[in-house]
């Protein structure tokens, strides 16, 4: 495809979920999509606490971050829900002239600008729309794999994201089964003000639901909901009822051949053998 | 502007919740929410990936420049009281 994007990985999935960014690298490999890490960046900021106590700190540090993909691409290339949503609002908010303006004005204290010309992209939004489905060209079957898929709040935003992320799934052969708790809240969010709150009411009655379904895996794009879903199954569930969670770019790089080892699947707290036991009996 | 988009947003009044105070400190002062930590570097050196991305977490002066961008602003004083009082903003006495 031969195409550039400024990308944006945010602080989970370079600090703790790294097989996310393996598995993004892999995939822009395999696409010829250009992916340039954003030097200097830094949190987006996160939209539930940053944007909530101060609306003009979390808009300029957001500016910021636009601003140094501007010198890279006009495209941003962004995984994590939080941040996306910090992002596009804030792109958004800066359409408007005078706050562009206003904002600025305090960049160019640290030497900075932002001229407003960065398109945000979801990166299943980049596979579904710049690469194309029908180009996608996936080696591994996998349509043996019966997934429940968790798009989380902030895609729930825009339902053409949550077509987008189904649709590359099913471009996988595996198939999707519907749960009842499919479009719940994670609790990421009330974590921060009630913990009890965001396990009990959240947390706990997804991965019972989960428990229930019994798919062989559950497939979500956001890392703080799959961490937060990671530690629910760890914390209620016994161990033989795990259900392996991974990432859609994940998901997306096995499926076009990447070896396990590859994307870094040991590194995932809830063994994914069962799911890769699956797969792999079916393909000797 | 954030509350128009959601009416039932409201401003967050003191005080912050522990989880709350780390992260907006980490913010602050590191430029980034969750630490990468020595193990982490080694596992991404074991995936080929750069030990420690060229980010906020390798660049000090982005926090920095984080902490310009802030100053004036609720979210500075937020985490100066953090500083202060270690995750519990000051009780006002009435007299």
């Amino acid at each position: 495809m031969n195409k550039k994007y400024g990308v944006f990985l945010g602080c989970t999935i370079s600090a703790v979920q790294i097989f996310v960014e393996k598995a993004l690298k892999l995939l822009g490999e395999k696409f010829s999509i250009e992916l340039i890490d954003l030097e200097d960046a830094t949190c987006c900021p996160e939209p539930e606490i940053s944007k909530t106590i101060s609306y003009e700190a979390w808009l300029r540090i957001a500016a910021r971050n636009l601003s140094l993909c501007e010198k890279v691409s006009n495209e941003l290339c962004v995984i994590c829900n939080g941040c996306y949503h910090t992002f596009k609002k804030a792109n958004e908010a800066l359409s408007n002239e005078n706050l562009l303006k206003e904002v600025n004005a305090k960049l160019n204290v640290i030497g900075k600008t932002y001229k407003g010309t960065v398109k945000v992209k979801n990166f299943i939004e980049i596979l579904y729309e710049d690469v194309g489905l029908e180009n996608l060209k996936l080696k591994r079957d996998l349509s043996q794999i019966k997934a429940c898929v968790h798009p989380g709040c902030r895609l729930l935003e825009e339902s053409r994201l949550v077509s987008g992320f189904k649709d590359l799934i099913k471009a996988t052969e595996a198939s999707i089964i519907e749960w009842d708790a499919e479009k719940m809240c994670c609790g990421v969010p009330a974590m921060y003000t009630n913990p009890e709150f965001a396990l009990e009411n959240r947390a706990k009655r997804k991965v019972l639901n989960l428990k229930d379904v019994k798919p062989d895996c559950l497939i979500v794009i956001c890392p703080a909901c799959y961490d937060m879903l990671e530690k629910a199954e760890i914390s209620y569930l016994e161990p033989e009822e795990f259900i392996p969670i991974i990432n859609i770019v994940e998901f997306l790089a096995y499926a076009a051949g990447y070896s396990s080892e590859e994307i870094g699947f040991d590194l995932h707290r809830i063994p994914l053998d069962n799911f890769l036991i699956k797969v792999e009996e079916d393909e000797s | 502007m954030a509350t128009s988009e959601y009416p039932l947003e409201k401003p967050i009044k003191p005080p912050l919740s522990p989880a709350m105070s780390g992260i907006i400190k980490n913010e602050f002062e590191l430029g980034y929410v969750a630490e990468l930590t020595d193990y982490f570097i080694e596992e991404r050196k074991r995936m080929n990936l750069k030990p420690v991305p060229p980010t906020s977490y390798e660049r000090r002066e982005a926090a920095e420049q984080i902490q310009k961008l802030s100053s004036g602003t609720e979210f500075e004083e937020k985490v100066k009281a953090v500083k202060k009082f270690k995750g519990e903003l000051p009780k006002v006495i009435p007299c």
